[in-house]
């Protein structure tokens, strides 16, 4: 880093300007069309402000072969000092055959306090500019540099987000699913949906009497589910007064608690009708069908 | 958990699922927007371009004209992407404009040195400052800085005025001017 400092003790001890330097990250081997950034560092009395709407504006021309890019400043209070930072980026446009020293004209900083103001100049600076062509090879013999070919426009990152955006809507949709107890979870499913679903399979299996008690097993539990409790025969009529949308299958379910009774608490063998898995299956459906009614 | 067990879905999964919807709209309509662009460009020679054309398959029909041996034409459509709103398109478009000028101006000085003086200078000013521009929006762009280089380097020295041919016959201009009429007050 170069540094060009000026020597404070030249500044009066009243003087409001208390130290006053450049530096720049390098000053040599700057070539066409790069930037460089002079940084100064003036340090105050406390209380002036740097008046910054005198700076120059970027894009501005300094010199036939400077232009100011960029303008940034800094204020940090050190001390009994305020210590100013400002950074000027300017961009060279020069060619040169050999390298050559450019000058960083002078700036004027204007600081203010309450009615005083005082101005004080940021003395020249300097870099050397270095040419890109070697300096032996002659004009006819540079190979111009070819143009640039057409951007290239990938989709990729907005796959990547299409994608990302796709699998969240698709987790929302299984999250909403699950909640809301529609296919394919159908948790929130009737117990009597349950029961059918479980005589379906029954039905598949070799008929027989232990058969026909699992089956009812299930269409008991749907009911005890439904009721809040286990259901007996007995407390059908208030069952169904509770569950007044059940009235319709008021018949079918006097028939599966005599079915009941026939198969789990008869003496001997129990006569179970042919049709009973299908007739249970049927009462369930009535009775999905007037739950969803009252839904 | 228990508000998991609730059938209501909460109110911020509204939100985000919008948020999902509206973000994969968004992209399926930019995929569309670049796909097509790509597809333009395969082929830029055969697209006619008119106000709607996309900015980049402009470019790619000013690239392929040039290839094609059609550099005014390209000119013309490069010049048009002065003001296009992609910074890096606009840069890259000076930049090849600014080659396509350096390149006739470099050609024209090397055969045939100051007697083209003035097409030669109109061309490497134009060239410098197009490789200026470009190089003010990307200060990274070492093949611009290259033959920015160059340019400077073929500059033409001014060219010597022409010598004056007018002889005067008379010693003074002072002679030539017309006397006050006899006679006169």
């Amino acid at each position: 880093m170069a540094i060009f400092a000026l020597n404070s003790a030249v500044l009066a001890d009243v003087s409001p300007l208390r130290d006053l330097s450049i530096s720049t990250v390098r000053d040599y081997g700057i070539v066409m069309g790069e930037t460089v950034t002079g940084e100064i560092r003036a340090a105050v009395a406390q209380g002036y402000e740097l008046q910054t709407a005198a700076l120059p504006l970027p894009g501005s021309a300094i010199s036939d072969h400077l232009e100011l890019r960029d303008v940034r400043w800094s204020k940090e209070t050190l001390g009994d000092d305020s210590v100013y930072r400002i950074a000027l980026t300017y961009q060279v446009f020069k060619g040169v055959r050999e390298p050559e020293t450019l000058t960083v004209p002078a700036l004027r900083l204007r600081f203010d306090r309450g009615g005083q103001s005082f101005e004080t100049e940021v003395p020249a600076w300097h870099f050397t500019l270095s040419p890109l062509i070697a300096p032996a090879v002659s004009d006819e013999a540079v190979k111009l540099r070819g143009d640039l070919p057409p951007p290239v426009y990938s989709s990729v990152s907005h796959w990547r987000g299409f994608s990302a955006f796709l699998a969240g809507l698709a987790g929302l949709s299984l999250y909403a699913a699950w909640r809301l107890g529609l296919p394919p979870f159908r948790r929130n499913a009737t117990p009597f949906f349950l029961a059918l679903r479980g005589l379906k399979k029954l039905s598949g299996q070799a008929p027989g009497v232990e058969n026909h008690r699992q089956a009812l097993r299930l269409v008991h539990r749907a009911l005890d589910e439904t009721a809040g409790h286990v259901l007996f025969a007995a407390e059908l009529d208030r069952f169904l007064q509770a569950h007044a949308h059940y009235e319709v299958a008021r018949e079918e379910l006097a028939g599966f608690f005599a079915l009941s009774e026939r198969l789990f608490f008869a003496a001997g063998e129990p006569d179970v009708p042919q049709d009973a898995l299908s007739r249970l299956q049927a009462l369930c459906r009535t009775m999905i069908a007037a739950g969803s009614g009252k839904r | 958990m228990e508000w998991l067990k609730s059938k209501r879905l909460p109110a911020g999964f509204y939100a985000v699922f919008i948020l999902c919807l509206a973000g994969t709209i968004v992209q399926a309509v930019e995929i569309y927007r670049l796909e097509s662009l790509s597809r333009a460009m395969t082929d830029p020679l055969g697209v006619v371009v008119d106000e709607g054309t996309p900015a980049a398959v402009v470019f790619a029909k000013a690239h392929g004209l040039d290839r094609a041996g059609n550099p005014e034409e390209a000119i013309r459509l490069y010049t048009s992407l002065r003001n296009a709103e992609d910074r890096d398109l606009r840069a890259r478009a000076l930049h090849n404009l600014a080659t396509l000028y350096l390149r006739d101006g470099a050609r024209r000085w090397n055969a045939r040195g100051v007697l083209e003086f003035e097409r030669v200078n109109t061309l490497i000013e134009l060239a410098k400052e197009d490789y200026r521009e470009a190089l003010r929006l990307n200060p990274d762009d070492w093949d611009a800085r290259y033959n920015l280089e160059y340019a400077w380097r073929i500059t033409p020295p001014p060219k010597e005025k022409d010598k004056s041919d007018w002889r005067g016959s008379k010693s003074s201009v002072f002679s030539t001017l017309p006397g006050l009429p006899a006679g006169g007050p």
